[in-house]
């Protein structure tokens, strides 16, 4: 039996959305700010139009008074699955009246894409971007990095009381960086500001002194690209991407930023408590370092064999750089789509995809499998050899280490192997639909990887002539890695189960409610909730 | 770390409390960010090494 919504949990799920709806309509003031103070008088009016609008459609939702403050599990989930679309939805407004993006479709498609830190773009013609705009994306690539849902935490539009850990956990965020989820929500913005901060700075200096920018300009790109590297969304101000600027010095500041949103914050904050050392004790942090050496490796021998490409210099400018914007999930790349596809070698292409593949840390601004999953199948898989191996009464607990000595349980191996074979079927779904459409298998392969794992680097098929169904799938993707998978289905289930079937108060309808993990957090009263 | 001294007050004690949750969080975003520049250079040097032996 599915689990239906009833009457109580939609007007809990919408009045949460609400809440969302009307932060990401507070968000709109800063460009509309920034389009005032530079005399960008159309964008100016195109965010006050979608400002009215949003918080109109925000309010009115708030007013939606659910019977209970506290979230279930399940509506969290739901809150969560769904506040990314309203959010996009919101944040496509603008785009959309502005007629920078050709349909709403592509809006949408822009603004999913900024959120989940995948840097795709509709939009043609960056460079001429109003600056309001270009401020627009940049916060949107902060929130999103963040988490949708736990900004609206932090900033309490949504009531800390109302189920924050299921919201929270349902987000993907995986560890709890302090007991309360607002003091969590303030250690990301305090690490995150900080490495945007100290970027900008550096970017802006080497935009000023190496490429001859004007310190204003100098400034914009500075921290569009900060912005972008530290949120590990590769988003960029000119068309042909970082490519413009041409600078190695600058490639080697952004890959330093990269790195810094592609750990784990969680790690940070240990380090923070217990010392330096923790760094690169953390099962993570070697995880990716080890994938890193392993496609470092691929990438220099299919560099090596292309003539094209030969030489060191270029290996270290133009490969390099693009590794770790593959395997931070940034998607920064020094390659246009026509030498990705009509000059680097299928070699090239496969190192790229694979360094892809495995997506950065918990806790991290990247999306993707996450390499803790992917270390604790290969420690399962080891276990599993070395048990055939040893006396059947032999029994040894296998141990691994993040924030401190862990034990990998068989529940903790399931669930990893169970995300590690959803995303293998994501991926290999995307090949067979881009092969259906009419692409190479591996430009296919290319374009599903990199929208499943956030990561953005493109072969150029995804662009505003797509087809929207296609627009559509590549979306889902984009979500389905940014979010914890099983809840972003769990969602869907729900609310489709409860469409087809109807919802309401009927009596099967009550019973399987009652039976849902019920209230999660203990009400303000003291006692623990449930109906 | 936070005070220990006897009879400092509650209000004293919170703001040196305040004041070593700032200095570890800088301290720490100095270290990540110097980890991270050990990890691009160690990238450079690898980089063009297995460059240099790859068939």
């Amino acid at each position: 039996m599915w689990p239906r919504l009833r009457i109580d949990d939609v007007r809990s799920v919408v009045n949460a959305l609400g809440a969302v709806v009307t932060a990401i309509a507070c968000a709109m003031l800063i460009p509309l700010a920034v389009a005032l103070a530079c005399r960008e008088w159309v964008p100016a009016f195109d965010f006050l139009i979608s400002f009215g609008l949003s918080l109109l459609v925000g309010s009115l939702m708030r007013l939606v008074h659910p019977r209970n403050r506290d979230l279930t599990r399940v509506q969290a989930l739901v809150v969560t699955g769904l506040a990314w679309v309203a959010a996009s939805l919101v944040a496509a407004v603008p785009f959309t009246i502005s007629g920078l993006n050709a349909t709403p479709l592509d809006a949408f498609f822009d603004a999913i894409s900024c959120y989940t830190g995948t840097g795709i773009t509709m939009i043609q013609n960056l460079g001429h971007l109003p600056l309001s705009f270009g401020i627009w994306r940049m916060i949107m690539l902060i929130i999103g990095a963040q988490g949708i849902v736990l900004v609206a935490l932090g900033l309490g539009t949504i009531s800390k009381f109302s189920g924050a850990g299921a919201l929270f956990e349902a987000e993907g965020h995986q560890d709890r960086l302090a007991p309360r989820i607002t003091t969590t929500y303030r250690f990301i913005a305090l690490f995150m500001g900080s490495f945007v901060l100290i970027g900008t700075a550096a970017c802006s200096l080497v935009c000023f002194a190496f490429c001859g920018m004007e310190l204003p300009r100098a400034l914009y790109h500075g921290f569009s690209l900060a912005t972008a590297a530290v949120t590990t969304a590769g988003i960029s101000v000119m068309d042909v991407g970082v490519a413009y600027y041409q600078q190695p010095l600058l490639n080697a500041v952004l890959m330093c930023l990269m790195f810094t949103g592609a750990f784990s914050f969680a790690v940070y904050l240990y380090m923070a408590r217990k010392g330096p050392r923790e760094f690169f004790r953390d099962i993570e942090t070697r995880m990716i370092l080890v994938w890193g050496l392993i496609v470092l490796v691929l990438l220099a021998v299919a560099f090596s064999q292309d003539g094209r490409f030969g030489d060191a210099g270029t290996f270290l400018d133009r490969g390099l750089f693009n590794l770790v914007s593959a395997v931070t999930g940034t998607g920064f790349c020094t390659l246009t789509s026509s030498q990705l596809i009509g000059v680097a070698s299928s070699g090239v292409l496969f190192s790229l995809i694979m360094a892809m593949a495995m997506g950065a840390a918990t806790s991290s601004t990247a999306g993707g499998i996450k390499a803790i999953r992917v270390a604790i199948v290969l420690k399962s898989i080891a276990n599993e050899v070395r048990r055939v191996l040893l006396p059947s009464t032999a029994r040894e607990a296998i141990r691994y280490y993040h924030l401190g000595e862990q034990v990998l349980t068989p529940e903790l191996s399931r669930n990893a192997m169970l995300v590690f074979l959803l995303f293998l079927l994501t991926y290999m779904s995307g090949v067979i639909i881009g092969v259906l459409n009419g692409f190479e298998p591996l430009d296919a392969m290319l374009e599903s990887v990199s929208c499943t794992n956030n990561c953005g680097i493109t072969a150029g098929m995804i662009g505003p002539g797509l087809d929207p169904a296609l627009k559509l799938f590549y979306l889902l993707q984009m979500l389905a890695g940014r979010l914890e998978f099983v809840a972003l289905m769990a969602t869907a289930t729900s609310i489709t189960v409860s469409v087809v079937r109807g919802a309401g108060d009927s009596p099967v309808g009550r019973k399987v409610a009652a039976s849902v993990p019920a209230r999660i957090s203990r009400s303000w009263t003291g006692r623990r909730g449930g109906r | 770390m936070p005070s220990n001294r006897p009879f400092a007050s509650r209000a004293e004690r919170r703001r040196e409390h305040g004041r070593h949750t700032v200095r570890s969080a800088f301290l720490t975003v100095v270290q990540v960010l110097a980890y991270c520049l050990f990890v691009v250079v160690l990238a450079y040097v690898l980089g063009f090494a297995v460059f240099l032996v790859a068939p």
